[in-house]
């Protein structure tokens, strides 16, 4: 089963309105479905690994495009 | 942007910087205007004195904050209390990084300078009295909306937004001696358990 994946362009924004956003994305998601965040802010890296440890979210992957930083979030 | 905005934002963004991972005390007018590539005189010509920098800085500051992740975290639609875990959870990640940078947590600006100059400059005391007055209107708004939502007993939503305030600042200025920023988001959600009761 392929789940559904929502986007959530953080581009531009600097610590902590990334990971607010996200924050805010992801509670209103069902468990299983992804939240795909886009992001330029370099300490997004660590953020976003610090927000899933905390949460118990599992952040799916992280990978660099462009500028961006692209992570994959999975609603616990 | 012009010449004359650009020349006063990059001397306000560093005396931040400077004043907000050391002191006011401790940063002169020199090392600001070297740090932001500017003249002494063109220093004088936007800000009369370093107590006039000091007052533009926090402003600066507040603005950012009000518009950014203050009004993030206070979003009205998010139910009340879980605004406050967003306002934690903003102190954290934002000293998360700047501790990542500067290898040391630098503490909440306007409670550095809050603790370093009430005793020093009647002024400055004033406009960060204004500021926390601020803060404290955004909690004991959500509080209000709180009882009225049926989520919270009624309290004293002056008295209970100036102790979370207080709380915020004391586990800031705690995580910063121990330059430990995860004590804020271990001890910071317990801020909605503070009540304090009407007199009547």
């Amino acid at each position: 089963m392929t789940a559904t994946v929502h986007t959530l362009d953080a581009r531009g924004l600097n610590c902590p309105l990334p990971i607010l956003r996200t924050k805010k994305a992801i509670n209103g998601l069902p468990s299983g479905e992804i939240l795909e965040i886009t992001a330029t802010d370099p300490g997004s890296l660590k953020d976003m690994a610090s927000f899933c440890s905390q949460t118990g979210n599992e952040l799916v992957s992280s990978a660099q495009a462009e500028g961006s930083f692209v992570f994959r979030i999975r609603k616990a | 942007m012009n010449l004359s905005t650009d020349t006063r934002s990059r001397i306000l963004t560093k005396a931040r910087e400077l004043f907000h991972g050391r002191s006011y005390a401790d940063v002169g007018i020199k090392e600001i205007c070297d740090g932001a590539r500017v003249q002494k005189g063109s220093f004088y010509h936007f800000f009369p004195s370093k107590r006039d920098l000091a007052l533009a800085v926090i402003d600066d500051m507040a603005e950012d904050w009000a518009h950014g992740f203050v009004a993030e975290a206070f979003d009205q639609s998010l139910p009340p209390l879980e605004r406050l875990d967003y306002m934690v959870d903003a102190a954290y990640y934002w000293q998360k990084a700047a501790k990542n940078v500067e290898g040391r947590m630098p503490g909440c600006l306007f409670g550095n300078l809050a603790l370093e100059m009430s005793t020093r400059d009647d002024v400055l005391r004033a406009k960060l009295t204004a500021v926390f007055e601020k803060a404290r209107n955004r909690f004991s708004q959500t509080l209000e909306e709180a009882v009225e939502a049926g989520a919270l007993a009624p309290l004293d939503a002056e008295a209970t937004a100036s102790a979370m305030l207080a709380y915020l600042e004391g586990i800031i200025m705690l995580a910063k001696t121990r330059n430990e920023p995860e004590l804020i988001l271990r001890l910071g959600p317990a801020i909605k358990t503070l009540h304090i009761a009407r007199i009547h």
